[in-house]
């Protein structure tokens, strides 16, 4: 490949080495691809998470409440610690992140008031609201995944 | 009747001109490339990704920060020091251009030499 030195940059680049140029962009942008899963498998573990969680916090009395809460804590903090050992965010990811995270805490906090307001101890309710709000996130990590 | 190509005199001045020398040696395209594709990235990660070692990646993104194409944050995770690259807008505009002058020099191929043969 031409090293730009010339009179001026690309002097004497063929059109098979600017392919080759090409090609070597397309392998660097792969590498980012590759190391930068992590954000679909991080959101999809909020996802399956919230399924879990949600239920569970609306559900659960007295002593299992403080044990969901306690699980929950480890849950947040053991992914924000494979999240900051990450050495690559896909270009995008941080605002596909933002929108997700955004839409689940409304979804959240909107099921939590009206369940714990109007549907206190009720299965039928906690179960599909969990489902709801997991729904931001499945679809951020499919984009993630599909990007 | 024949069809008449434009021959490459008559596509306009040649793309190389559109090259960006700040981007085109071969391990500063494949850094602006690694991080065109990321929001951010780790010192570590491009070393490793563009092959090259820590002297080298440095003296690169020395040259690419000062032309105010990569931007540099130094942290921590726990205690170790990390350091954190990113395109700037200024960068992406440059390695867009650049990518599409490499690509209208590699669809030069399939031109032909001359008008009419």
């Amino acid at each position: 490949m031409d090293d730009g030195r010339g009179a001026y940059p690309g002097e004497g680049l063929s059109p098979a080495r600017a392919a080759v140029a090409l090609a070597s962009v397309d392998r660097s942008a792969a590498a980012v691809r590759r190391h930068g899963r992590w954000a679909a498998r991080y959101l999809l573990a909020y996802a399956v998470a919230t399924t879990v969680f949600l239920p569970a916090t609306g559900l659960s009395t007295g002593r299992w409440s403080l044990l969901v809460t306690v699980a929950w804590i480890a849950f947040v903090v053991a992914t924000g610690v494979y999240a900051r050992r990450q050495s690559v965010l896909r270009r995008g990811a941080r605002r596909l992140y933002l929108g997700a995270t955004l839409v689940w805490a409304l979804l959240w906090v909107s099921a939590v008031v009206v369940g714990h307001s109007a549907f206190s101890g009720r299965p039928s309710y906690w179960v599909p609201a969990g489902l709801a709000a997991s729904v931001p996130l499945l679809l951020g990590a499919r984009l993630a995944i599909r990007r | 009747m024949t069809a008449r190509h434009p021959g490459p005199e008559a596509q306009g001045p040649h793309p190389r001109h559109r090259l960006d020398p700040r981007i085109h040696a071969p391990v500063r395209l494949s850094i602006v490339a690694c991080l065109a594709a990321a929001d951010k990235a780790e010192f570590g990660f491009v070393r490793d990704a563009v092959e090259v070692s820590d002297s080298v990646l440095s003296r690169q993104m020395t040259l690419l920060a000062d032309a105010g194409y990569v931007r540099v944050k130094k942290g921590y995770v726990g205690k170790r020091p990390r350091t954190w690259l990113s395109l700037t807008p200024v960068g992406r505009r440059a390695f867009d251009s650049h990518m599409a002058a490499l690509a209208a020099i590699a669809a030069r191929a399939a031109a032909p030499a001359t008008s009419d043969a």
